[in-house]
Parts: C-alpha cells; sequence; structure tokens
C-alpha cells in the first residue's frame, strides 16, 4: 500500500483531515492532513490554549502558505522561518513556525513524502519553553507516537536537503 | 471561522503575500548583488530595519511596503480578483489530485470538510463544481 492509499484510508477512517484553504482559488500545491489531535487545536474553543493564545487567523493563515505552495522561507543569514526540522532524538520531527505573533505557535508534524505534511499537534511557545526542554522532547515524542498510531512501521519520509521535502519555490538553508 | 477570524485571517493573508511579494523581488535584487544595506541607503532607513522586515510578514504598513518597493527599485501593483474568476492559467497542478477525497462511512467519521462554510455568498459550491484541470491533461 503507497503511503498516498495510507493517507486516503486514514481520512476515509476520520483519523486524518485534509486542510484546504479558505477563500481562495489558487489549486493546491502542497498537501497537508491534520490528525484529530491538530483538527481539536484548531477549531475546539473550548481545549485548545493555541486557538485561544494565537488565534485561528494566524493558524490558518501559516497552513494556506504551506498548502497554497507560497515561499518556504529562509532569513539572511541562510537560517530557517518558516519551516523547521528539530534535533532529534526523536528524529525527522518538523514544526510550522508561526511567529509573528505576540504568542507564537509551533506546529508540529512530519513528512509523509514530498510536499506532503502531516501535522499532528499544535503547541503555544511559551508552554514548550527554552530549546531542550523537557516539553519540548515530550512534543516530539508525543508526535512520534501519534505518527506511529496512523502509519505503524512506515517511516516518515526521509531526507538530507529541505528540497527533499519542498519541491519548490523554497529557501536554500541547511536542515541540520 | 467567525466572522472576526474571518478578518483576521484576510488581514494575516495580506501580510503574507505582501511580504512574499517583497522577498520575490528581494531575491532577485540580491542575487543582481545588491545588498540590505543598499535598500536602507535608498530609503533611509536603518540597515537592521531593513533585515529586520525582511526576515518574515509582520504589521507592515503601506508605508513599509511602499519604501520597501521603492528601496529594490520597484513598482508596486495591486490586483484584487474574485473568487469565481478564472484562473489566469487553468493547466495548475492540484496537489491533492491523486488523494481522492474518502466517500465517508461509519459512525466514528467526522464528516465536517475542514474549510470554512456558510458565508453570505455562498461561492464554495460554485468552486466545488469547477473541474480540476491538470497539467498532463494539456500536454
Amino acid at each position: 500500500m503507497s503511503i498516498a492509499d495510507q493517507i486516503c484510508q486514514l481520512e476515509a477512517d476520520g483519523k486524518l483531515t485534509r486542510y484546504v484553504p479558505p477563500q481562495t482559488r489558487v489549486l493546491p500545491k502542497r498537501r497537508l492532513f491534520l490528525s484529530a489531535a491538530a483538527v481539536q487545536d484548531r477549531t475546539d474553543r473550548q481545549k485548545s490554549a493555541v486557538l485561544l493564545l494565537v488565534g485561528r487567523a494566524r493558524i490558518d493563515s501559516a497552513l494556506t502558505r504551506w498548502v497554497s505552495g507560497e515561499r518556504i522561507y529562509g532569513d539572511a543569514k541562510g537560517k530557517h522561518c518558516f519551516l523547521k526540522r528539530l534535533e532529534g532524538p526523536p528524529s525527522d520531527i518538523w514544526e510550522v513556525r508561526v511567529v509573528e505573533c505576540d504568542v507564537q505557535a509551533r506546529l508540529f508534524g512530519r513528512f509523509a513524502e514530498q510536499d506532503t505534511l502531516i501535522l499532528t499537534k499544535f503547541h503555544t511557545r511559551r508552554y514548550l519553553g527554552k530549546r531542550g526542554s523537557t516539553e519540548w522532547r515530550l512534543a516530539m515524542t508525543d508526535c512520534e507516537r501519534a505518527w506511529n498510531a496512523l502509519f505503524g512501521i512506515t517511516p516518515p519520509h526521509p531526507g538530507t536537503t529541505i528540497h527533499h521535502f519542498v519541491s519548490a519555490n523554497c529557501d536554500d538553508y541547511p536542515i541540520d | 471561522m467567525t466572522p472576526d477570524e474571518l478578518a483576521q485571517y484576510g488581514y494575516e493573508r495580506a501580510k503574507d503575500v505582501a511580504f512574499d511579494a517583497i522577498l520575490q523581488l528581494w531575491r532577485r535584487r540580491e542575487a543582481e548583488g545588491m545588498k540590505q544595506s543598499d535598500i536602507a541607503a535608498t530609503i533611509g532607513w536603518d540597515p537592521a530595519l531593513v533585515c529586520r522586515k525582511l526576515q518574515g510578514p509582520s504589521n507592515w504598513t503601506l508605508k513599509t511596503i511602499g519604501a520597501l518597493v521603492q528601496g529594490l527599485a520597484g513598482e508596486l501593483e495591486i490586483k484584487v480578483v474574485a473568487l469565481e474568476d478564472p484562473l489566469p492559467d487553468r493547466r495548475n497542478y492540484h496537489a491533492y489530485a491523486e488523494y481522492p477525497t474518502p466517500v465517508l462511512t461509519g459512525v466514528n467519521v467526522n464528516p465536517k470538510p475542514i474549510s470554512p462554510s456558510g458565508t453570505p455568498f455562498d461561492i464554495w459550491s460554485i468552486l466545488r463544481a469547477q473541474p480540476v484541470v491538470l497539467e498532463s491533461e494539456h500536454d
């Protein structure tokens, strides 16, 4: 079974939900699927700290950047800005960074294949604390656990450069 | 999305689109040898401010955008299109084309689409009815 077939099956089972940008006529250039926990983080006003503190609009704007194929940018020093692979273990955990707001967010996930991102959980940056904190490790471990619950033994998409993960419209910055 | 969230989303998208437009010209100018200090000198800004502005979408004003456009030796064009207008190029790649929407069955399935609905003018029904034209179909 291909990874695409697996994703379609998980979608049919209600375990993954594809993200479709609101209010756009541009066809999706990249794929994004949310786990049930990520859907809750995005939509549940009673339980989601990210929704409360960061806001749906900022989260959706970041997700739309990805799906619409807009620039995945680094800064002048060649450092990641929007999308970053986190230092493991566990390996191959990525974060989408929502930074241009008072309370920042980090959206955790893994790549199923090139241009196909599976987001498993959203966190506020405040919750995660300093790099390497227990909260960071827990969040990364939870992401790996969520991946395993969805995909079993299927490993995340491998790669050594950002271009192995993002096919087009992406700055060239190191991911390790 | 609530009306407030939709309005805020529009603002966030405007920031993203403005940033990407500026960044695109900056990447070109950078390849041509321009430096951020050149932009700063042209528009009388502190180089650190230029650097900060080019790091990511932020609360730019029209004044900020206009200044950066001048600093990059560019010209601003603003275009707003209707959602129902045709795409400029119908030969457009659709990333979900190989991931058909599943037929949802069973009791534990969440049938809610993740895209918003209930906008006063239901443009989505029109857009959904438009056929997806894949690039390969035209080659």
